[in-house]
């Protein structure tokens, strides 16, 4: 007789002993096969897997323009820094744009207590701000602190680059203006981007967008350089809602005047600030040399960004047929490319 | 007195010959065609649906219960009430196991004066070791991993397993000696391996009998965590009261000599190992070892070894490898270009959840371009279908729908050929794109060697043709002569004469060759070129037949000595890749044999994002 | 293994039950088979017929190459994109390759009929498609026969349903080879050295050999084709769209008509866009050959609008108007350089002479015609 040993059971076996044994057990056994069944009935699958993947993609990536100003023409104003005053001193940014909000009512009818901000910038390249491929830092200072004197609860500064994005931020000098005035900025990580799709859209269907940037934000701010692009024809306002776009987006410049059509209403800033005191007039996005570069000394600052970006083409020089995206823009909505219309303010920083 | 036929033991290995039998039969029959021993309507993937180990892998990595799974479900109901009984009775990776280990053993029991030692060792490697834990571990990281998505089971998966053997391996070669079912003989990339794996897999019986199953499978593992609260099962019978018995257990050992799962059914019997192969109850003398409801009076211990601690580490081992797989950036955008997969077959993230590697599309491909990947997917899509077309008999058929119809976990979903051709229903997506071919510019042969060719775009079978062609007129190599004098028939043919051409290394007279004077802008036959009919080189004279006698007005005003020269005239491949099907036809017909002239990549294959390559 | 025990009931029951069980799977497993893998019908269905099995089996799929066919018994399930609502050009299609003969004594057919609706006939008949298509096109269904008897001659026979009978004429008439004979077999119909073109009702069929002196088959596959055209759809050959009225072909004077030039042009008639159903017929008049023409309209004042429009296309174009003597009460006189064009209006009916080379054989062409008008009780 071999010894028990570790067991279930003893050696014992008696009548009611082995039946409420077998009991227990065909009920255990019962347990497993009716968890098996059940498992196949709760999850069947009849119908086999669908050809792609379940996305439950967004509807675009939000409306932050002001609710009072919608279906009205959008306001705008222009400021011009005196360009005798010194040729070779750069223009205040942070002056001239408190010169540009102020004449349309001040951040403040923009920007309450409370609201969480979000700028976007053109952080595309790790080049300096002197070579002009990228938003000026002193802009984006000024802008951060701006908007928490307004009484913002928040600031962050987010954009998906093309070079690496801790290096974008960093030799852009986007990063550092940004926290010495109390911004933090939002580096495009893989978990924030989610499917989105742009509603009545062709190409932005499914296609993943930082959204993740946007959770809790109440209000965006559109910060662009005016600069040229061979490929669309000029990068401004507009343009820089590429960088809310992630995957291999680049195939989209197939249709580049489609995409930002649609890009112009993926996101609706509250605010266009479009920065021409130093526009790259050629050899853009990227630019590279001091030559590509003028010196235009103006700033802009409007609710709708497609009259700034028709503002932006005259200082590149360029014809509103030359770039049809603007025309597609404003057939999508987004604003009116004929900036005139909206009755800007035209300001000189004076004497 | 004569052994009674009708006994459990006999019963057992008739299961076991007709499953393995059946699984050899639907291999074979997996050829498309409505003939008795083709597909025709036979459920080749009856044995593979079986697997509990699919469907839970699958229901871990997908979350559903893929209907033809089904089946599954009374395999599990009988193993919780009975034990074992598909390791013993139905798994034709075991019977093969248990054929090889036995007759490797009576081979040695044969021997003269060899059966006693031979029967001892037998009961020596039937003893039960801690190393039969192997397998638990081996199901848990594989259940680890499918729960982030990765459904790597049908690496060991013993169905699975034979089927891809069976398919990749025996069956072509059955194939190519018999010539039966395909014309010319199957290939399949890595055979080798897969061959020694199974080579491997049968050959450990030498060692310990059905080794697989004690020590490696996951699925024997599974049954072996399932059969915990069987009512039935094997056992020894001590009571006094029991009538059949002879006499006492003697404790000879017998049933443990003849145990295939060493789970010592003489002492604490290892419920877990059980395989039901019900040898010790047809070898007892005493007639002791039963099937019943009640305990063995020896003891029972089930899952004796698999310790806690690394079973925890199993299961870390599986979650923890799925993220690494992605860090070599094979999901994406560092995709091998050539990962090219069936048509019908999901997004690679969904696909690699859903693949058991089983071999089936690889048998059916009626031109045998589904080859199984070795390094395209990376480790983790191993031995999954890709599409090789240099492989193989022609492309990816147009009008074939069979991969997805014979795939058990529909990783390849299963098409209607509307949808795979983009008809009906499904024309605004437009047709299934695999990929999109790519001139080699650099080794086609018109746009390189000056050599007319075209095949591709003869066989592109989209209509209208993704291939499409500009032809141009170029002065060939060494295809200058000087004109010496002219003859011109009455009606048609004109003759010229020349002198220093070059021994053509080409046929001139083929059609492709057309005349005009040297140093003149002439492009087109409308402009004056003089298709070349005929050519009669010898090395003091040549002599060229053109189709008509060359017109003075548009520019032929030869004098004896002027140069002529001759051009080809070459149609240039170009893919329009919006309507590139990426089907491999012109891959596979292209002449550049090696590297071919024209290659077929992933991009814009219809079922990934990352691969769009138009808008 | 010498075995001493007994084996109980319930082994040998459940070892019986095991068995059972064995053939209970076998015959399920045959039973499966009678049902087609869908793979498999797919592959069995595949178009064109190889005549030699190669080993991998005929029944394997072949490589895809040019037209694909639709299943001739109308396994489509839903239209094909840019078709009207309101026509099921699939089923449509597929009844029409039914009607090309299995059983032509004499000819046997080398493939299934391939049938193609107004969305895919430029697959096969490339650029000639627009014509078919202006014309007003159903479907179409050809098959390739072979001769036995005419050394194995390959013909193929193209069966286009049009809309109407107008439109099938058109097509007839607009592809017209001068100089063929007649066809025994249709009014309209005629026989050029390897081809056989006629009309039956809406249908326009053309047989075609690829070479000359196959004449018997020829007229052999067309009766068979015809056969089964002449049961459905109009038995009465070349029936007018509107059943009593004449023909607008037979309005035309007889004296001088040149033989086979009578044509319907559908659309676009003389350049002017919008002239639709228009038909002409060649004259030798005195100085060479003249074309009278003639449209019926839906009713006279439309026929009157239209002889305005036209007319004023014609000055537009640099005619001018001419003094009448001589020409039909009420008609209308422009000539200019080498070109001479008449109209006149006769109840429905908008008639003419185009493009006659000089005055007086224009004059009496126009007078012959507006007297076959009258004949047939047409005037003013």
């Amino acid at each position: 007789m071999s010894t028990p040993g570790h067991s279930d059971h003893t050696a014992r076996t008696g009548p009611e002993l082995t039946r409420r044994d077998f009991m227990k057990r065909a009920a255990g056994a019962a347990a497993i096969a009716l968890a098996g069944g059940g498992l196949a009935t709760a999850l069947l699958d009849t119908h086999g897997p669908k050809a792609q993947a379940e996305t439950a993609a967004a509807k675009g990536l939000g409306d932050f323009s002001i609710e009072a100003l919608r279906g009205k023409p959008g306001r705008m104003a222009i400021v011009r820094a005196d360009v005798r005053a010194d040729m070779n001193k750069e223009p205040d940014r942070a002056a001239m744009l408190l010169r540009a909000l102020t004449a349309l009512g001040g951040l403040e009818s923009f920007i309450k207590p409370g609201d969480r901000v979000l700028l976007k910038v053109n952080a595309a390249f790790a080049t300096s701000p002197t070579l002009g491929a990228t938003t000026h830092p002193d802009l984006v200072g000024a802008m951060a602190a701006l908007c928490l004197k307004a009484g913002a609860a928040q600031v962050s500064v987010t954009d998906n680059p093309i070079h690496s994005p801790e290096s974008c931020f960093a030799l852009t000098g986007i990063g550092d203006a940004a926290r010495k005035a109390g911004a933090r900025i939002i580096l495009p990580r893989e978990d924030l981007f989610k499917p989105v799709s742009v509603p009545e859209g062709r190409l932005i269907r499914d296609w993943p967008a930082l959204s993740g940037a946007l959770t809790g934000v109440t209000k965006l701010v559109n910060l662009a350089p005016v600069k040229d692009h061979h490929r669309a024809g000029a990068s401004m306002c507009l343009k820089n809602m590429y960088g809310f776009l992630g995957g291999r987006r680049n195939v989209f410049h197939q249709d580049i005047n489609g995409i930002i059509a649609e890009l112009s209403v993926l996101a609706r800033p509250t605010l266009c600030v479009l920065d021409g005191v130093t526009v790259m007039m050629s050899n853009g996005p990227t630019g590279g040399s001091l030559s590509d570069l003028k010196a235009a000394h103006v700033l802009a600052v409007s609710t709708d960004p497609v009259a700034a970006d028709a503002f932006g083409l005259e200082l590149l020089g360029r014809a509103l047929s030359e770039t049809p995206y603007l025309a597609l823009a404003e057939g999508a909505g987004a604003g009116s490319a004929d900036y005139k219309s909206l009755d800007p303010q035209f300001l000189d920083m004076g004497a | 007195m004569a052994a009674p036929l009708v006994r459990i033991v006999n019963a057992r290995r008739a299961s076991q010959v007709f499953f393995l039998l059946l699984t050899l039969w639907l291999c074979a029959v997996s050829t498309l065609g409505g003939e008795f021993w083709r597909l025709s309507g036979w459920p080749v993937n009856f044995v593979l649906s079986l697997s509990p180990l699919t469907a839970l892998g699958t229901l871990l990595s997908t979350h559903t219960w893929y209907a033809p799974l089904l089946w599954a479900v009374p395999v599990i109901v009988l193993t919780a009430f009975l034990g074992r009984v598909f390791c013993g009775f139905a798994c034709p990776l075991g019977a093969l196991n248990q054929a090889v280990g036995w007759l490797a053993r009576r081979a040695a029991a044969a021997i003269p004066g060899a059966k006693g030692q031979a029967l001892r060792e037998r009961l020596a490697d039937n003893r039960h070791s801690p190393w039969q834990a192997a397998k638990y571990y081996i199901l848990a990281f594989l259940l680890a991993a499918a729960c982030f998505g990765s459904l790597q089971s049908g690496l060991l998966d013993p169905l699975p397993l034979l089927f891809r053997s069976v398919n990749l391996t025996l069956a072509p070669v059955a194939d190519a000696g018999f010539q039966v079912l395909f014309s010319k003989p199957r290939h399949y990339a890595s055979a080798w391996l897969l061959f020694a794996v199974f080579a491997a897999v049968l050959g450990l019986n030498l060692l310990r009998p059905r080794f697989f199953c004690r020590y490696v499978c996951p699925l024997g593992a599974l049954f072996g965590a399932l059969n915990r609260f069987a009512p039935w099962r094997v056992g020894k019978r001590d009571d006094a009261q029991y009538d059949r018995a002879h006499g006492d257990c003697g404790n000879c050992t017998l049933c443990d000599t003849y145990c295939e799962g060493a789970c010592q059914p003489s002492g604490v019997i290892k419920t877990s190992e059980c395989l039901m192969c019900m040898n010790c109850l047809d070898a007892c003398p005493q007639n002791r070892v039963t099937f019943c409801g009640a305990a063995s009076a020896g003891g029972e211990e089930h899952l004796p070894e698999p310790s806690r601690r690394g079973f925890m580490f199993s299961l870390a081992a599986g979650a923890l490898s799925d993220p690494m797989w992605p860090l070599g950036g094979l999901a994406d955008t560092g995709k091998n270009p050539l990962l090219i997969r069936p048509p019908g077959s999901l997004d690679e993230a969904r696909f690699l959840s859903r693949c058991i590697r089983c071999g089936q599309c690889m048998r059916v491909c009626p031109t045998n371009v589904i080859q199984p990947a070795l390094g395209e997917a990376g480790l983790e899509g191993l031995w999954t279908p890709v599409l090789n077309f240099r492989l193989g008999t022609s492309g990816c058929q147009v009008q074939c729908v069979a991969c997805g119809h014979v795939c058990p976990t529909a990783a390849i979903r299963p098409l209607d050929l509307a949808e795979k051709l983009g008809r009906g229903p499904y024309a605004a997506r437009g047709p299934l794109r695999l990929g999109t071919a790519f001139v080699d510019r650099s080794r086609c042969l018109p746009w390189a060697f000056e050599r007319p060719c075209l095949v591709c775009q003869e066989l592109c079978p989209v209509s209208p043709k993704s291939i499409h062609t500009r032809t141009t007129y170029e002065p060939i190599r060494f295809g200058q002569a000087q004109f010496v004098l002219a003859q011109f028939a009455e009606k048609g043919a004109a003759r010229l004469s020349l002198s220093g051409l070059a021994k053509p290394t080409a046929n001139l007279g083929s059609g492709d060759y057309s005349l005009r004077p040297a140093g003149h802008a002439m492009a087109t036959p409308e402009e004056g070129l003089r298709r070349i009919n005929a050519c009669t080189w010898a090395e003091s004279g040549q002599t060229l037949t053109l189709d008509a006698p060359p017109d003075p007005r548009k520019g032929w005003k030869l004098q004896p000595g002027d140069t002529v020269e001759i051009l080809v005239r070459l149609q240039k491949p170009y893919v329009d890749a919006a309507r590139c099907i990426g089907c491999g036809v012109c891959e596979h017909e292209c002449p550049i044999a090696g590297q071919r002239g024209i290659r077929v990549s992933y991009e814009n294959e219809s079922r990934s994002g990352p691969g769009r390559m138009l808008v | 293994m010498a075995l001493r025990r007994a084996i109980g009931r319930a082994e040998r029951l459940i070892s019986l039950g095991v068995l059972a069980l064995l053939c209970a799977v076998s015959v399920w497993m045959l039973a499966g088979r009678a049902r087609l893998n869908p793979a498999v019908e797919v592959a069995l269905r595949a178009p064109a017929l190889k005549a030699e099995g190669a080993a991998a089996g005929a029944s394997a799929a072949q490589a895809g190459g040019g037209a694909e066919a639709s299943a001739p018994d109308g396994a489509q399930s839903a239209t094909p994109p840019g078709i009207q609502p309101g026509i099921q050009p699939s089923t449509q299609a597929g009844t029409l390759a039914a009607l090309l003969p299995d059983d032509v004594p004499g000819l046997k057919p080398l493939a299934r009929a391939e049938s193609f609706t107004p969305a895919t006939l430029s697959d096969k008949i490339d650029g000639k498609a627009e014509l078919y298509l202006a014309a007003g096109f159903s479907g179409m269904a050809c098959r390739a026969y072979q001769a036995g008897q005419a050394g194995n001659a390959r013909i193929d026979v193209y069966l286009y349903r049009m809309k109407t009978t107008d439109a099938a004429f058109a097509v007839f008439s607009g592809q017209r080879r001068p100089g063929a004979a007649q066809s025994p077999l249709a009014k309209n119909g005629y026989l050029t050295e390897n081809a056989l073109f006629l009309t039956h009702g809406a249908d326009y069929v053309e047989v075609i050999a690829d070479r000359a002196g196959t004449r018997p088959a020829l007229e052999a596959l067309a009766k068979g084709v015809l056969a089964g055209l002449g049961a459905g759809v109009g038995d009465k050959k070349g029936e007018g769209g509107q059943s009593g009225e004449v023909q607008p072909g037979d309005l035309f004077p007889k004296a001088g008509l040149k033989a086979d030039s009578l044509r319907l042009t559908v659309a676009d008639a003389f350049g002017f866009q919008g002239f639709a159903n228009v038909y002409t017929a060649d004259y030798e008049t005195g100085a060479g050959s003249g074309t009278a023409f003639l449209s019926r309209r839906k009713d006279a004042a439309e026929a009157r609008k239209w002889a305005g429009s036209y007319q004023r296309f014609l000055t537009d174009n640099g005619y001018a108007l001419q003094p009448r003597q001589n020409a039909p009460a009420g008609a209308v006189v422009l000539a200019m350089e080498g070109s001479v064009e008449i109209l006149l209006v006769r109840g429905n009916v908008l008639a003419g002479v185009h493009d006659a080379p000089d005055m007086a054989g224009a004059l009496k062409l126009a007078n012959a015609l507006d007297a076959a008008l009258k004949a047939r009780g047409l005037d003013r």
